[in-house]
């Protein structure tokens, strides 16, 4: 490895990467150049190869062939272990961290400083030290890093990669669970990592992050680079037509989502409201919230982690109680103390954390899918086989990839895998659509499949939906009004029309209290 | 895990730019600068929060200990009596050590299930060793402690850690396997081992002080060592809370692994020659059901079954309720059967104490609201 490097050499070059599963190509040549003291971003939709590139670039999978160097020699990873000790570190979205040990424990992990097997500790905490300070986080390294915000715990892994003299930082989704806040103070340190003349690459579904952070923006489509050009020189929206359509011109079909808006807008039912909220108070938080949502309207519930956005929507599904308060829903007095009775009295909820909270792994698509419908034990025969035709209809209703019902559902990727979700749901035809960050991670052009059939089940005036999101222009895009929460209380409330992102963002992560 | 990796530089480039883990910097480490006393002073306020962090995941085992300890030294006069006191200690020296071998296994996510099994594995092998070979006392304890520590790091070890194979089946056939070799080879009888240094670990007194008291002192301190200031215990809390984030930092899990496995034999090895000592004989049962007893001591002193957690401190208090439980009970001439319903009882509670601790009881009351709300 060089030692000094006049700045613009290529630190990482990759050429001519090829990645074949069977018959099927995930990347089809890939090659592209990464630079000491450079922000990359590398952004494509699901599917596009984005997951496998990074893996092989890490170790964890090898190319089917092509060349990579890393500071002039070649450079072939054996494990992500060995990829490591190469000086190329991954960050992946699962943070490698153990929770119960320290902050100086996490940081240093593996390789804690020690003589003839015995802990120093005093030089841990040296070293440690030093790692925090030159990243610019202030954290206590006897603190238990399970204590610490999911922003925290990933500065405590990005001091790991500059304890051990990563040269190239490759992150997976770095942004996608952080708040606003927490998204900026990242973008400042891996600011200050690569100004450290280290290498720096991400991938993200967050255009405006990578926006904000990288100096050059790589499009990845169908396995092969289709566009990498400094930021300077490319707007979002032709990055977005890069990811779908492979070039900057835009074929683009009418935004189906704004004109569905307007369809929702004059239908809507103002007689008798989807859902009233009144005075609700979560424990130990917040002076009580007030929301109302009509039939037929999508409202977005927009606020940083903590905010109460999320904690109300697990409140209206049973999962956590609610302090005081008084819930309707279309009409009636409505509390729901387990999911169960959520679900019987038409309350669909969607989480974005499908792994951990949605999907069966070792089931197929269509049983996953089943799952809700036929949740009663007694369901016989002809049942079954109804909710597995009624499945399949929703496979192709919402273009679920591959179509195969029997499919295992881990065969399927991240965006299909969410889609499975709202399958499911949508088979019992909720009244109320609860999406809890329900398209975190989810590529574009899923997500608006995926917009457009809420869209469409909520516009007939029978149902209506709550979105939280952590990125406000899925809200804007998708949602008629936005409410702002802060603290436990609602601080804002807009119509998607009349508002920007930045009003929505600064409002959210003002420390001022403003009641509008 | 040994010195020097943290040194280790790529190509031996020496923080040429960007940060500099170890060494160099002699004049700061040397000198009296502010980067020398600020990890001083944070060590110590850390050092304070961690203890009182520590001392919640076993204080439902330790308030139980002091409670059952006031109450029985206050109702019942020979409690705090001497030969009381070491009877107690002596009667539990084994559960004791094999406690600790446990709590290895549990941290690191896993269970031996092996324990009872070895313990009689080791008799046996002092029954061969001082009865067939007439090797000396000293040397035959030492080979059969050696001999468990391998058989647990090579059976079981090498089978988890390598193989990755479910710790439960694992442990489960060793268990099965070594108790049927013991049984063939014994011909289920047991056999008196002829040993005054032996009669002495299991039986003796320094003092007043029972000897295998002392060895479950020095196994203490022993295994507090291993678990808090070596690298080796370090990868065992890493490898049982987060088993990919230990691989992916280099974190040699398979052999972590081998050497809990090994660890927990040398333990029951050692508990297995007390247990000879105190009958002057090897018993195939020796281990009896120690592998639950033990597994309800250490759960009792906060380990987790999910891994990543637990304490000496913890596993001690857990092993001295269940002891002071069944002297309690035989103090109060209560018939020994009793023994069990009553552990199992203080089982169950803890575990519910704990989970109402952990919930809040604050969430537990907000919860209780709602209900009434609705």
């Amino acid at each position: 490895m060089p030692t000094v490097e006049p700045a613009g050499d290529p630190s990482l070059v990759i050429s001519g990467v090829t990645k074949a599963y069977g018959a099927t190509k995930a990347l089809r040549g890939v090659s592209f150049e990464l630079h000491a003291g450079s922000v990359h971003g590398l952004v494509g939709v699901n599917g596009s190869g984005k997951s496998t590139l990074l893996k092989i670039l890490a170790g964890a999978e090898r190319a089917t062939s092509g060349e990579m160097l890393l500071g002039g020699k070649p450079y072939r990873p054996r494990s992500a272990r060995h990829a490591g000790q190469l000086g190329v570190t991954m960050v992946p979205q699962e943070l490698p961290i153990v929770r119960r040990l320290s902050v100086a424990d996490n940081v240093v992990m593996g390789n804690w400083p020690a003589r003839a097997g015995v802990l120093r500790r005093a030089e841990q905490l040296r070293i440690v030290e030093q790692a925090l300070a030159q990243i610019g986080a202030d954290l206590d390294p006897a603190t238990p890093v399970g204590d610490l915000t999911l922003g925290d715990q990933q500065l405590v892994v990005l001091a790991r990669t500059l304890f051990r003299r990563s040269e190239v930082v490759l992150l997976d989704e770095p942004t996608s669970a952080l708040g606003a806040d927490e998204v900026r103070r990242l973008l400042e340190v891996l600011r200050a990592t690569a100004a450290q003349g280290r290498t720096v690459m991400i991938v993200s579904q967050r255009l405006d992050d990578i926006f904000g952070l990288c100096d050059r923006i790589m499009v990845l489509r169908e396995g092969e680079i289709v566009e990498s050009a400094d930021v300077g020189d490319i707007t979002s929206e032709e990055v977005v037509d890069l990811m779908l359509y492979g070039s900057r011109v835009a074929h683009r079909p009418l935004r189906g989502s704004a004109v569905a808006l307007e369809e929702g807008g004059c239908r809507r039912d103002a007689t008798s409201p989807a859902l009233v909220v009144r005075g609700a108070v979560m424990p130990g938080r917040g002076t009580g919230i007030d929301v109302t949502i009509e039939r037929g309207e999508i409202v977005g519930f927009a606020g940083l982690p903590g905010s109460g956005s999320s904690q109300l929507l697990r409140t209206l599904f049973g999962l956590t109680s609610m302090e005081r308060g008084e819930v309707r829903l279309f009409g009636k007095p409505y509390s729901a103390r387990r999911p169960a009775a959520a679900v019987r009295a038409g309350v669909a909820y969607v989480s974005g954390d499908r792994q951990a909270e949605g999907l069966i792994p070792a089931v197929s698509v269509a049983g996953n899918i089943a799952m809700v419908r036929d949740r009663s034990v007694f369901h016989g025969p002809r049942a079954l086989a109804r909710t597995y035709r009624a499945a399949l209809a929703q496979i192709a209703a919402l273009q679920i990839r591959p179509g195969d019902p029997d499919a295992p559902i881990s065969t399927l990727s991240g965006g299909n895998q969410q889609k499975v979700l709202f399958a499911r749901w949508a088979l019992i035809e909720p009244r109320l659509w609860l999406l809890d960050d329900a398209t975190r991670g989810v590529d574009i052009g899923a997500r608006r499949d995926i917009h457009a059939e809420i869209r469409r089940r909520v516009v007939g005036g029978q149902a209506a939906a709550a979105v939280v999101s952590s990125d406000v222009l899925e809200l804007l895009e998708m949602c008629d009004r936005i409410l702002v929460f802060r603290q436990g209380a609602v601080v804002g409330r807009f119509v998607a029309g009349d508002t920007t992102a930045g009003e929505i963002e600064s409002l959210a992560a003002s420390t001022l209290s403003v009641v509008s | 895990m040994t010195e020097g990796t943290v040194r280790e530089t790529p190509d031996g480039v020496d923080g040429a730019r960007g940060f500099r883990p170890a060494g160099g910097d002699r004049a700061e480490s040397m000198g009296f600068v502010p980067g020398h006393v600020a990890p001083l002073v944070a060590g110590r306020t850390g050092l304070t929060r961690r203890a009182g962090r520590g001392m919640r995941e076993y204080l439902g085992a330790l308030t139980t200990l002091v409670i059952l300890v006031v109450v029985l030294g206050s109702t019942e006069s020979g409690f705090f009596a001497v030969g009381n006191v070491q009877n107690v200690l002596e009667t539990n020296a084994p559960l004791f050590l094999v406690s600790i071998g446990i709590l290895f296994t549990l941290i690191s996510a896993g269970f031996d299930l092996s324990v009872g099994s070895m313990m009689a594995v080791s008799g046996w092998m002092l029954v061969i060793f001082i009865n067939d070979m007439h090797v000396s006392p000293l040397l035959a304890i030492v080979l059969a402690v050696a001999c468990c520590g391998a058989i647990g790091g090579v059976l079981n070890g090498i089978s988890i850690g390598v193989l990755k194979l479910n710790f439960f089946v694992t442990t489960l056939g060793s268990l099965i396997l070594l108790q049927g070799i013991i049984e063939v080879a014994s011909g289920g009888v047991t056999t008196p081992i002829s040993s005054s240094l032996l009669s002495t670990l299991g039986n003796g007194t320094v003092g007043t002080v029972p000897i295998s008291f002392l060895i479950c002192v020095g196994a203490l301190i022993v295994g507090w060592f291993v678990l808090r200031k070596t690298t080796f215990g370090r990868a065992v809390y890493s490898v049982g809370g987060n088993p990919e984030a230990a691989r992916l930092s280099g974190v040699p899990v398979s052999w972590t692994l081998v050497g809990v496995y090994a660890f927990s034999g040398l333990c029951s090895g050692l508990a297995g020659v007390v247990a000879a000592g105190r009958l002057s004989a090897a018993t195939p049962t020796a281990g009896g059901a120690i592998e639950l007893t033990s597994a309800a001591a250490v759960l009792l002193g906060g380990a987790s079954l999910a891994g990543g957690v637990g304490k000496l401190a913890g596993m001690t208090c857990g092993v001295l309720v269940l002891a002071v439980l069944a002297n309690g009970i035989n103090l109060l001439g209560l018939s020994a059967y009793w023994q069990d319903v009553v552990t199992g009882a203080v089982l169950l509670i803890a575990i519910l104490l704990d989970r109402a601790h952990k919930s809040g009881s604050f969430k537990l009351k907000a919860a209780l609201r709602s209900r009434r709300l609705a």
